[in-house]
């Protein structure tokens, strides 16, 4: 059998192009050609840290897309995204970035503490803004960024990129027809096992390194972490969660962090779906997973695997064989039948998309902000998506410190 | 040294043998469809295991009759 080729853009905007029903933000991708390179787009980089490093090279793959400067208040992230972007101009104050007036969009990847200053700044001077998730760490910061984008009419989109992810997508399609039955729990789960550090020379740039560290820059693993599974979860549910509560702390990283290095937040919705998610820093063998659960089955949304709960039967002559093994070696339950723990099902599952040829979501995203841009597209439900999101955040972040549910309510909006 | 020679009659009676291990596991087989419901097909997509099955019961036969041999003669020596 041939190796599976790699998506392709003509694959991905003809083979796939129900994205739209489920995705509509991908619009902009669809209907018009991301190879227009008539009047280039001159994009300005905020924050050339490993993220923004990434969203760079991404942005220079993109054709029609000129990288006209890149800011940085830390000197060697500067220097190398400047030795990356060759003829960009060099700022280390972002305000001297728009002041210049050279850009057209200024993409934003600094603490999200900043997220909300920096992008009003921006839509005021007349740039749109690609900002990284989450929004803000305040529920008036992110609603002073879609107050500013309502005024200016400028474009605002927020990297979450995990909306433009076609598994995503697929998994979406397959809810809606009915394969897993009525969504009843979202479990997720992000774990890794290192301390989140980065090595600091002068001590003086701890916090503006390690700024995941500390919580007047940083919303801690909620905000980095959960917050991609919670604007999974509210996607595909197709509401917010109605209310919040959860726990976390710094159980392991004792090393004078702000931000938990463990979380456990759940999220109730209107239509009585749970989202329970966990975050820890100590332990990796989980990794990243988020299932999607119904009576019917079940997808694992970052594998793009689909498990019904009705597996076919194996060959008979493998359930006579099991029978007999059974009948030989099984164990006889001393309570009765409810002793009996279920077992879970061993079906390995099917997969939605091809893996191999899923096109890389940050790589979308950005194509998606640049075609916006180009063809002046405003993205409603995208930036929809962002804002519940990190609102949830806000408010996930604040039942955990208060230790009490924190109802939606609380956010002021609808 | 003493050469080991097998019988074409030997032979002949020990594909007899395995024919009837390989006709024993499809029956086998196909109770077991009947008794589980599942599709008669799969008296050819589970053929890999019937024949596998065939195998354990072939080599299982030759230490049955190995044993067996093996006894008789010590009873018709001593």
């Amino acid at each position: 059998m041939s190796e599976p080729r790699p998506l392709s853009r003509r694959d991905f905007l003809t083979q796939v192009s129900w994205v739209a029903a489920a995705a509509p933000w991908f619009v902009p991708l669809m209907t018009t050609s991301a190879y227009a390179q008539d009047e280039p787009i001159r994009v300005g980089l905020v924050g050339v840290g490993s993220r923004g490093t990434k969203l760079l090279l991404h942005l220079q793959t993109i054709p029609g897309v000129v990288v006209a400067a890149v800011c940085d208040n830390y000197s060697p992230n500067l220097v190398d995204a400047a030795r990356r972007a060759d003829g960009a101009r060099r700022f280390t104050d972002y305000r001297a970035l728009l002041d210049a007036q050279e850009v057209d969009a200024l993409v934003i990847a600094t603490p999200p503490s900043s997220h909300a200053d920096i992008s009003c700044a921006a839509m005021r001077t007349g740039c749109d803004v690609f900002c990284e998730k989450v929004m803000a760490l305040t529920i008036e910061d992110c609603d002073r960024m879609m107050r500013v984008r309502q005024e200016t009419g400028r474009r605002l989109q927020i990297g979450f990129q995990r909306l433009f992810d076609v598994r995503y997508v697929a998994a979406i399609e397959a809810v809606r027809a009915g394969r897993i039955g009525p969504i009843t729990h979202m479990k997720a789960h992000w774990h890794r096992n290192d301390d989140w550090r980065r090595p600091v020379r002068d001590p003086r740039l701890e916090r503006q390194i390690n700024w995941r560290l500390y919580r007047d820059l940083s919303g801690g693993p909620i905000a980095e972490l959960a917050a991609h599974q919670i604007v999974t979860s509210n996607w595909i549910l197709g509401e917010r969660p109605s209310r919040m509560t959860g726990f976390g702390g710094v159980n392991f990283w004792k090393d004078g962090r702000e931000t938990h290095d463990n979380a456990s937040v759940m999220f109730e919705y209107p239509g009585g779906a749970l989202l329970t998610q966990t975050s820890l820093l100590s332990n990796r063998r989980d990794g990243v997973v988020e299932q999607v659960i119904g009576p019917e089955g079940s997808i694992e949304l970052e594998a793009g695997r689909y498990f019904p709960e009705a597996v076919p039967p194996s060959p008979a002559i493998v359930q006579l064989l099991r029978d007999l093994k059974m009948g030989l070696l099984r164990t006889v339950p001393l309570g009765g039948p409810s002793w009996v723990t279920p077992e879970g099902s061993e079906a390995s599952g099917s997969y939605l998309v091809d893996d191999a040829r899923i096109p890389s979501p940050t790589q979308l995203e950005l194509e998606v902000f640049v075609n916006s841009v180009r063809t002046e597209t405003s993205l409603p439900e995208l930036l929809n998506e962002s804002y519940r999101a990190s609102l949830a955040v806000v408010l996930a972040n604040r039942a955990v410190d208060e230790g009490r549910v924190v109802a939606w309510a609380e956010a002021g909006s609808p | 040294m003493k050469a080991i020679v097998i019988s074409s009659e030997r032979l002949r009676r020990e594909a007899q043998v395995f024919m009837l291990c390989v006709v024993s596991a499809l029956c086998v087989n196909a109770l077991s469809i009947a008794y589980y419901e599942t599709s008669w097909v799969e008296l050819i997509t589970s053929f890999p295991i019937t024949f596998l099955l065939s195998i354990v019961a072939y080599l299982s036969s030759l230490v049955v009759r190995g044993l067996s041999t093996f006894f008789f003669r010590r009873r018709d020596s001593a």
